[in-house]
């Protein structure tokens, strides 16, 4: 590694990074889990998991392209207001992004801290996969 | 006279702090600073550390963002003269203050046996009428 790795492949060895930082089962551990609500990840086990991840696929990612991967195709400025709010335009981006997301939830308006509760496995394995990706690239 | 613009409040498990400390110094310097370690006995002391873990991300909270454009070593915790909280904002973390015109940041902060606490407060300067 780095190398290529097919999505399955990835999850099974990202499995082994969040089974012992959350105290959790390999079970639960499935692509449409949220981080936050369903396998209890507090920021500080993402610092924990982030630092897992390195080691076990020699990759630095941070958690500003973790929380990325939500923006779509709308920059940071078009995804969040100066408040730190999700613009109306980010929770349309959101709402095509999860097909679950009901803004309802939250009175139509989210914070970046709320958003963390959006993060789901699937978003870490895309992501591990397109930065291994892009390594095996430029390595080759 | 300043007003208060946020309130953060955090709470962490030594556990989980302890199993931080278990990566390597080089990561660990990517979330504490040298001072924070320094009072952490050196990147051993959990106790130490999740009072600083949990009073970061109390300020952040009275910051009002995540950590987004923030790395975790732009928020220093380390004692003051008197033994109470000095908060210190770097790059990132003194960007959002200043965006939020936030000249003053207090915290407090508890540790016990299974458990660290921290608060904190961010009040913004008076701005002055145009």
């Amino acid at each position: 590694m780095p190398q290529t790795l097919t999505d399955d492949q990835i999850l099974e060895r990202l499995t082994e990074c969040l089974v012992p930082a959350l105290g959790i089962t390999p079970e639960e551990v499935v692509l449409d889990a949220s981080l936050v609500d369903d396998l209890g990840a507090e920021s500080i086990d993402m610092v924990d998991i982030l630092f897992q991840i390195r080691k076990t696929f020699q990759l630095d990612v941070n958690f500003d392209e973790l929380q990325s991967a939500l923006y779509g195709d709308l920059t940071e400025a078009e995804f969040f207001d100066q408040n730190r709010q999700v613009t109306p335009e980010g929770m349309a981006q959101l709402g095509r992004l999860l097909p679950d997301f009901d803004p309802a939830r939250y009175n139509g308006s989210l914070s970046e801290r709320q958003l963390y509760g959006l993060f789901r496995v699937r978003h870490l394995v895309a992501l591990i996969g397109e930065r291994l990706k892009q390594t095996s690239e430029v390595d080759g | 006279m300043a007003e208060v613009a946020g309130v953060g409040v955090d709470i962490v498990s030594l556990e989980k702090i302890a199993r931080l400390l278990g990566h390597d110094r080089r990561e660990l310097a990517l979330v504490f600073t040298p001072a924070e370690l320094q009072n952490g006995d050196e990147g051993r002391d959990a106790s130490s550390l999740a009072g600083c873990w949990a009073a970061k991300e109390a300020v952040l909270k009275a910051l009002g963002c995540g950590w987004s454009g923030i790395r975790w070593n732009e928020v220093e915790i380390t004692a003051d003269a008197a033994g109470g909280v000095l908060v210190k904002l770097r790059g990132g973390a003194a960007q959002v203050a200043g965006r939020r015109c936030i000249g003053q940041i207090h915290a407090a902060m508890e540790c016990g046996e299974a458990y660290a606490v921290a608060w904190a407060v961010a009040l913004a300067e008076e701005k002055t009428p145009a």
